[in-house]
Protein backbone atom coordinates (compact mmCIF):
# COMPACT_ATOMS: atom_id res chain seq x y z
CA UNK A 1 0.00 0.00 0.00
CA UNK A 2 1.47 3.21 -0.93
CA UNK A 3 1.70 6.67 0.82
CA UNK A 4 -1.40 8.05 -0.96
CA UNK A 5 -3.47 5.16 0.16
CA UNK A 6 -2.47 5.20 3.70
CA UNK A 7 -2.94 8.85 4.14
CA UNK A 8 -6.36 8.41 2.82
CA UNK A 9 -6.85 5.76 5.09
CA UNK A 10 -6.03 7.78 7.61
CA UNK A 11 -7.98 10.86 7.17
CA UNK A 12 -11.21 8.22 6.75
CA UNK A 13 -10.49 6.96 10.09
CA UNK A 14 -9.96 10.43 11.73
CA UNK A 15 -13.30 11.45 10.10
CA UNK A 16 -15.02 8.01 10.78
CA UNK A 17 -13.71 8.89 14.20
CA UNK A 18 -15.30 12.53 14.26
CA UNK A 19 -18.85 11.78 13.20
CA UNK A 20 -18.91 8.77 15.92
CA UNK A 21 -18.06 11.66 18.52
CA UNK A 22 -21.10 13.69 16.64
CA UNK A 23 -23.02 11.00 16.68
CA UNK A 24 -22.63 10.60 20.53
CA UNK A 25 -22.93 13.98 21.01
CA UNK A 26 -25.97 14.79 19.31
CA UNK A 27 -28.25 11.29 21.23
CA UNK A 28 -27.95 13.87 23.96
CA UNK A 29 -28.70 17.34 21.38
CA UNK A 30 -30.28 16.43 19.04
CA UNK A 31 -31.18 20.09 18.27
CA UNK A 32 -27.95 21.68 18.03
CA UNK A 33 -27.14 23.48 15.23
CA UNK A 34 -23.63 23.70 15.34
CA UNK A 35 -22.67 19.93 15.81
CA UNK A 36 -25.20 18.96 12.93
CA UNK A 37 -23.55 21.23 10.67
CA UNK A 38 -20.37 19.71 11.41
CA UNK A 39 -21.51 16.38 11.30
CA UNK A 40 -22.76 17.31 7.54
CA UNK A 41 -20.07 18.35 6.50
CA UNK A 42 -17.65 15.51 8.11
CA UNK A 43 -20.06 12.54 6.24
CA UNK A 44 -19.43 14.44 2.70
CA UNK A 45 -16.03 14.67 3.23
CA UNK A 46 -16.07 10.82 4.56
CA UNK A 47 -18.02 10.38 1.32
CA UNK A 48 -15.98 11.85 -0.73
CA UNK A 49 -12.48 10.34 0.70
CA UNK A 50 -14.38 6.50 0.95
CA UNK A 51 -15.34 7.09 -2.65
CA UNK A 52 -11.95 8.07 -3.76
CA UNK A 53 -10.10 5.17 -1.27
CA UNK A 54 -12.20 2.90 -3.35
CA UNK A 55 -11.31 3.90 -6.94
CA UNK A 56 -7.46 3.61 -6.10
CA UNK A 57 -8.03 0.19 -3.60
CA UNK A 58 -10.67 -1.35 -3.70
CA UNK A 59 -13.72 -1.64 -1.45
CA UNK A 60 -13.71 -0.55 2.14
CA UNK A 61 -16.93 -2.71 3.09
CA UNK A 62 -17.96 -5.74 1.64
CA UNK A 63 -21.42 -4.28 0.35
CA UNK A 64 -19.15 -1.33 -1.40
CA UNK A 65 -20.33 -1.22 -5.16
CA UNK A 66 -17.32 -1.14 -6.06
CA UNK A 67 -16.64 -4.63 -4.76
CA UNK A 68 -19.28 -6.37 -7.31
CA UNK A 69 -18.41 -5.32 -10.86
CA UNK A 70 -16.55 -7.83 -12.51
CA UNK A 71 -14.56 -9.87 -9.59
CA UNK A 72 -14.96 -9.82 -6.16
CA UNK A 73 -12.46 -7.44 -5.03
CA UNK A 74 -13.07 -7.82 -1.22
CA UNK A 75 -10.15 -10.21 -0.81
CA UNK A 76 -7.88 -8.49 -3.18
CA UNK A 77 -6.86 -5.80 -0.12
CA UNK A 78 -4.71 -6.72 3.00
CA UNK A 79 -6.79 -6.91 6.30
CA UNK A 80 -6.83 -4.10 8.32
CA UNK A 81 -4.41 -6.00 11.11
CA UNK A 82 -1.56 -6.64 7.88
CA UNK A 83 -1.34 -3.02 7.16
CA UNK A 84 1.29 -1.07 8.54
CA UNK A 85 0.65 2.48 8.94
CA UNK B 1 -8.80 23.52 5.46
CA UNK B 2 -11.95 21.26 6.57
CA UNK B 3 -13.92 24.46 8.51
CA UNK B 4 -12.71 22.57 12.01
CA UNK B 5 -11.52 25.21 14.89
CA UNK B 6 -8.42 24.20 16.19
CA UNK B 7 -7.97 23.46 19.62
CA UNK B 8 -8.61 26.71 22.21
CA UNK B 9 -8.03 24.95 25.49
CA UNK B 10 -5.28 23.66 26.85
CA UNK B 11 -6.00 21.50 29.88
CA UNK B 12 -3.60 21.71 32.61
CA UNK B 13 -3.03 18.61 35.50
CA UNK B 14 -5.59 18.21 37.92
CA UNK B 15 -4.98 20.30 40.98
CA UNK B 16 -2.87 17.58 43.71
CA UNK B 17 -5.17 16.21 46.67
CA UNK B 18 -4.55 17.72 49.77
CA UNK B 19 -1.56 16.76 52.33
CA UNK B 20 -3.21 15.13 55.35
CA UNK B 21 -1.05 18.40 57.37
CA UNK B 22 -3.11 20.59 54.71
CA UNK B 23 -6.62 18.74 56.52
CA UNK B 24 -8.17 21.37 58.09
CA UNK B 25 -7.89 21.76 62.01
CA UNK B 26 -9.62 18.94 63.39
CA UNK B 27 -10.86 19.64 67.15
CA UNK B 28 -13.11 21.96 67.36
CA UNK B 29 -15.79 22.21 70.35
CA UNK B 30 -18.28 23.86 68.19
CA UNK B 31 -18.03 21.55 65.34
CA UNK B 32 -17.68 18.39 67.43
CA UNK B 33 -19.47 15.50 66.21
CA UNK B 34 -22.68 14.89 67.73
CA UNK B 35 -22.41 11.49 69.28
CA UNK B 36 -21.60 12.13 73.21
CA UNK B 37 -18.16 10.52 73.03
CA UNK B 38 -15.97 11.38 75.40
CA UNK B 39 -12.63 13.57 73.92
CA UNK B 40 -9.03 12.28 75.18
CA UNK B 41 -5.78 13.86 74.99
CA UNK B 42 -3.70 11.69 73.02
CA UNK B 43 -0.14 11.43 74.97
CA UNK B 44 2.34 13.66 74.10
CA UNK B 45 1.07 15.44 71.06
CA UNK B 46 -1.37 17.93 72.23
CA UNK B 47 -3.81 16.63 69.64
CA UNK B 48 -7.38 15.49 71.00
CA UNK B 49 -9.13 12.48 69.70
CA UNK B 50 -12.30 10.84 70.08
CA UNK B 51 -12.56 7.46 70.26
CA UNK B 52 -15.62 4.52 69.82
CA UNK B 53 -13.90 2.52 72.25
CA UNK B 54 -14.20 5.39 74.99
CA UNK B 55 -17.80 6.08 74.09
CA UNK B 56 -18.37 2.05 74.86
CA UNK B 57 -16.63 2.38 78.16
CA UNK B 58 -19.63 1.71 80.55
CA UNK B 59 -20.59 -1.88 78.36
CA UNK B 60 -16.79 -2.88 78.99
CA UNK B 61 -16.97 -5.16 82.38
CA UNK B 62 -20.05 -6.87 80.90
CA UNK B 63 -18.34 -7.84 77.50
CA UNK B 64 -14.95 -8.89 79.90
CA UNK B 65 -17.26 -11.22 81.68
CA UNK B 66 -19.00 -12.65 78.37
CA UNK B 67 -14.99 -13.00 77.09
CA UNK B 68 -14.00 -15.21 80.22
CA UNK B 69 -16.84 -17.47 80.10
CA UNK B 70 -16.79 -17.87 76.47
CA UNK B 71 -15.23 -21.74 76.15
CA UNK B 72 -11.88 -22.02 73.86
CA UNK B 73 -13.37 -22.33 70.16
CA UNK B 74 -12.44 -25.65 68.39
CA UNK B 75 -12.97 -25.55 64.64
CA UNK B 76 -14.30 -28.86 63.06
CA UNK B 77 -11.37 -31.96 62.53
CA UNK B 78 -8.60 -29.42 64.86
CA UNK B 79 -7.58 -31.32 68.47
CA UNK B 80 -6.68 -29.85 71.40
CA UNK B 81 -2.41 -31.56 71.41
CA UNK B 82 -1.01 -29.05 73.32
CA UNK B 83 1.23 -29.23 69.95
CA UNK B 84 4.70 -27.19 70.66
CA UNK B 85 4.62 -26.04 67.51
CA UNK B 86 1.20 -23.84 67.47
CA UNK B 87 1.89 -20.70 67.03
CA UNK B 88 -0.25 -18.29 69.55
CA UNK B 89 -1.21 -14.94 68.08
CA UNK B 90 -0.51 -12.16 70.16
CA UNK B 91 -3.57 -9.74 69.83
CA UNK B 92 -2.07 -6.30 68.68
CA UNK B 93 -1.06 -3.50 71.16
CA UNK B 94 -3.72 -1.26 71.17
CA UNK B 95 -2.64 2.34 69.67
CA UNK B 96 -3.53 5.46 69.59
CA UNK B 97 -3.21 7.41 66.81
CA UNK B 98 -3.60 11.05 66.83
CA UNK B 99 -4.44 10.62 62.78
CA UNK B 100 -5.50 14.23 61.00
CA UNK B 101 -8.77 14.09 63.07
CA UNK B 102 -12.19 13.33 62.20
CA UNK B 103 -12.95 11.75 58.39
CA UNK B 104 -14.52 13.18 56.84
CA UNK B 105 -13.53 16.63 57.81
CA UNK B 106 -16.06 18.82 59.21
CA UNK B 107 -17.68 21.04 56.46
CA UNK B 108 -16.99 24.88 56.35
CA UNK B 109 -19.91 26.79 57.16
CA UNK B 110 -22.22 27.88 54.69
CA UNK B 111 -23.53 25.99 51.25
CA UNK B 112 -20.50 24.94 49.70
CA UNK B 113 -22.89 24.38 46.22
CA UNK B 114 -25.41 26.84 46.38
CA UNK B 115 -28.60 25.49 44.84
CA UNK B 116 -27.26 22.19 45.33
CA UNK B 117 -29.01 19.41 47.69
CA UNK B 118 -26.92 16.69 49.57
CA UNK B 119 -26.65 13.44 48.42
CA UNK B 120 -27.50 14.03 44.58
CA UNK B 121 -24.93 13.56 41.65
CA UNK B 122 -25.00 16.23 39.44
CA UNK B 123 -23.63 16.09 35.25
CA UNK B 124 -23.17 19.13 33.98
CA UNK B 125 -24.88 19.20 30.47
CA UNK B 126 -22.49 19.40 28.03
CA UNK B 127 -22.58 22.59 25.77
CA UNK B 128 -20.99 22.12 21.91
CA UNK B 129 -18.11 24.26 21.75
CA UNK B 130 -14.55 24.36 20.19
CA UNK B 131 -14.00 20.56 18.93
CA UNK B 132 -10.09 19.16 18.08
CA UNK B 133 -9.58 19.02 14.08
CA UNK B 134 -10.19 15.52 13.08
CA UNK B 135 -6.77 14.03 13.80
CA UNK B 136 -6.32 15.11 16.92
CA UNK B 137 -9.52 13.83 18.30
CA UNK B 138 -8.52 10.26 17.23
CA UNK B 139 -5.28 10.69 18.65
CA UNK B 140 -6.80 11.88 21.94
CA UNK B 141 -9.87 9.43 21.61
CA UNK B 142 -12.04 12.58 21.88
CA UNK B 143 -13.22 15.28 20.07
CA UNK B 144 -13.96 17.92 22.85
CA UNK B 145 -11.67 19.47 24.88
CA UNK B 146 -13.32 19.70 27.90
CA UNK B 147 -13.50 15.15 28.10
CA UNK B 148 -9.77 15.35 27.33
CA UNK B 149 -8.33 13.75 30.47
CA UNK B 150 -4.92 12.67 29.86
CA UNK B 151 -3.84 10.34 32.75
CA UNK B 152 -0.60 12.35 34.09
CA UNK B 153 1.94 9.57 33.46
Amino acid sequence: MNGNSLSLLRQIMELEFTAIELNLFLDTHPDDQEALRDLRMVNERLQSLTAEYERLRGPLFPFSAEGARDHWRWIDEPWPWEIIY
Amino acid sequence: MNGFRKKPLVWGPLPPAPRPDQFPAAVDQDTAPPWDAPVMEAAGTGTTVETRAAAAEPDAPVAEKMVEDAEPVVSAGEEKTGDSTAVEMEAPEERVFPGPGPYPPPAPPGPSCPGMELATAYIPYQRYGPTYSPAEALEKGTLFPELYRPYPY
